[in-house]
């Protein structure tokens, strides 16, 4: 039976205009298994954060295939892109990936205006997720007036809230201070205990830690791979 | 995949620029539609003569104000060698309890190829008598088929207190109310005066009493003078100036039309101003908004795309409040215009409607929006937005 996630022979080089072409991903092969909780560190630059793009559907590989759930085609459309982000994953960024200028309410319910939930429904599914992340009180309030922690608690809310099976974070606690950060990695150790597959970019290895699986990357290639004992 | 929630949240969050944007387009719109009609106002009746073959035309304008001379000039041209026809046009004023109309013999070979676009109706039958056609607002007091008891009225029974009276048929209605004047050309109309605009004066035909016997009207002093065929127009012309009084007055088609241009060029070249001013800053409006709009907003379009978007419906839901201010701008100019149908709007232009002017007003609003945005669009689609989400 094929896994999960399936990479085989992944390959990303960025032409930019008149500039030399960058190799950012050579010949990565990774399974993920369902359920399972992996880091992928690295220096920066090393391909790690394309790699998560390549997982996430932000962008397509150059060669290799890509299996999640059934074959994935290298000529995918943007909107066959946007669904599968939209339905399966969830992100979690650095810089939180919110609008600035809109409720926290306005931004955990963009994923479910994508995919065309009514309104009631919407509604429903955003109380019980803020519910659930503690941030009750904050879904009317504008996300430029919160604090790094309760931006990331938003920016959770928002990749739960289409139930996807797969997290990506991308240095989800690299904007927090140290209090932050233990409530944060408390939520994702959370989200995974209630069986998301997990995939988290990371150069703390105290977040690292937490992983079932750990991955090096240099050079856009995987060198090291370790497992947690149990 | 864009939702009717998120447009209206966009609408809002740039309504400063949607609203100036509806403003200029509201502007580019009437005015586009004023030079639009304006010009079509102004060339109407030039194209209408030259259908009618008014180009091989001479015409002469008796400037001595006496009926009885201009028989006597009408016969002095009439027997120059190379003259065919030369015609008189007659004037009435007819009326009945209602209203009054100012009515123009089209009875004349000349004058009976002119065939204005009619709104209603049809022109009479060569052998009917007395048939109007009326300016389109007469259709508030009479419709087509219409039998009317009105009194008749010329220069020689004007100060009598009782006129014969004739019964008029409405035979249709002029679709542009408007018609060539057929006054006397002359240092106070302008030479260009004979395509000026007749708003309130209808067509009548073949004008007889009880009797049969046909109703002279009030000539007027404007010849309309046919030439044989193959006769040279310009030898033609110095002929007839040799033996009318009015030695000046004495004009080919061709430089009524020049005349006609020449004191139409203000008006003509003062809608273009204001058209192309407001075009290019409507433009300037739109062309800067949309680079402002894609520049100060890379970051939303990048939480819709990570949040189950494709890139290019991002783009699109941005420039979607743009392309909706233009339609709102355009149909409220539209709007403003239809609601002043009928009336002048500025310089004798008299507000009328037509498919065309639809069409070429859209057609100028959607090339602004196309000029202003596709460029934009295009190049920003295809730019990878992989680029929002690289940390280093």
């Amino acid at each position: 039976m094929p896994a999960f996630i399936e990479l085989k022979g992944v390959e990303k080089t960025y032409r930019p205009y008149r500039q030399v072409p960058v190799e950012a991903l050579r010949g990565i092969d990774l399974t993920i298994e369902k359920g399972e909780m992996i880091a992928i560190t690295g220096v920066s630059g090393s391909g790690k954060s394309t790699l998560l793009h390549i997982l996430g559907f932000i962008d397509l590989p150059t060669d290799g295939e890509v299996f999640f759930d059934k074959p994935i085609s290298k000529k995918m459309t943007d909107r066959a892109m946007a669904k599968l982000r939209n339905k399966k994953i969830g992100f979690i960024m650095q810089d939180f990936a919110l609008i600035p200028y809109r409720t926290a309410y306005e931004n955990i319910e963009l994923p479910l205006i994508f995919s065309q939930v009514p309104r009631k429904e919407r509604r429903k599914r955003i109380d019980a997720v803020c519910e659930q992340l503690g941030i009750v009180e904050l879904s009317r309030r504008k996300v430029s007036q919160m604090s790094g922690g309760q931006k990331q608690r938003v920016a959770i809310a928002r990749a739960l809230i289409n139930d996807p099976e797969v997290i990506l974070a991308d240095e989800p606690t690299g904007a927090l201070d140290r209090k932050t950060k233990l409530e944060t990695l408390e939520l994702i150790q959370r989200i995974h205990n209630e069986g998301k597959t997990v995939v988290i970019v990371t150069h703390d290895p105290e977040v690292a830690n937490l992983a079932d699986r750990r991955l090096v990357i240099e050079d856009g290639q995987i060198t090291e791979e370790k497992t947690k004992a149990i | 995949m864009s939702s009717g929630s998120l447009l209206f949240k966009n609408l809002f969050r740039d309504w400063f620029s949607v609203l100036m944007l509806i403003v200029f387009t509201f502007s580019i719109t009437e005015s586009g539609l004023l030079v639009v009609r304006g010009i079509d106002q102004i060339t109407y009746l030039t194209r209408l003569c030259e259908k009618a073959g008014m180009e091989d035309k001479l015409f002469y304008s008796d400037q001595v104000d006496d009926g009885l001379g201009l028989a006597k000039q009408a016969s002095l041209i009439e027997d120059i060698s190379g003259v065919s026809e030369v015609e008189v046009t007659e004037t009435c004023l007819l009326f009945c309890k209602k209203v009054e109309m100012n009515v123009i013999y089209y009875d004349t070979p000349a004058l009976q190829n002119l065939k204005y676009p009619l709104a209603e109706g049809a022109y009479p039958d060569a052998e009917a008598t007395n048939q109007v056609i009326l300016p389109y607002a007469y259709k508030l007091f009479f419709k087509v088929g219409d039998e009317i008891d009105v009194s008749f009225v010329n220069d020689e029974n004007w100060r009598d207190t009782v006129y014969p009276s004739i019964t008029i048929r409405v035979s249709g209605f002029l679709m542009d109310s408007t018609t060539l004047s057929l006054s006397p050309i002359g240092a106070r109309t302008g030479l260009g005066g004979l395509f000026s605009a007749q708003t309130d004066t209808g067509i009548a035909y073949r004008l007889v009493d009880s009797s049969g016997q046909p109703m002279q009207g009030n000539l007027q002093s404007l010849f309309i003078i046919t030439p044989e065929d193959g006769a040279d127009l310009q030898s033609l012309k110095e002929k007839i100036t040799t033996v009318v009084r009015s030695k000046s007055y004495v004009f080919s088609y061709r430089e009524l039309v020049t005349e006609y241009w020449k004191s139409n060029d203000r008006i003509v070249s003062m809608f273009f101003t204001s058209a192309v001013s407001n075009l290019s800053l409507a433009f300037a409006l739109l062309f800067a908004g949309t680079y402002l709009s894609l520049i100060s907003r890379r970051k939303e379009m990048s939480v819709w795309y990570l949040s189950g978007t494709g890139w290019a419906n991002s783009v699109r839901m941005l420039l979607t409040p743009k392309l909706l201010a233009i339609i709102v701008g355009y149909l409220t100019g539209l709007f403003q215009f239809y609601r002043q149908f009928g009336t002048e709007y500025t310089y004798q232009i008299y507000v009328n409607f037509r498919w065309s002017y639809i069409f070429i007003t859209f057609g100028i609003v959607i090339f602004m929006f196309l000029a202003g945005v596709l460029p934009f669009y295009i190049v920003t689609i295809r730019k990878s937005p992989v680029e929002l989400f690289r940390k280093d």
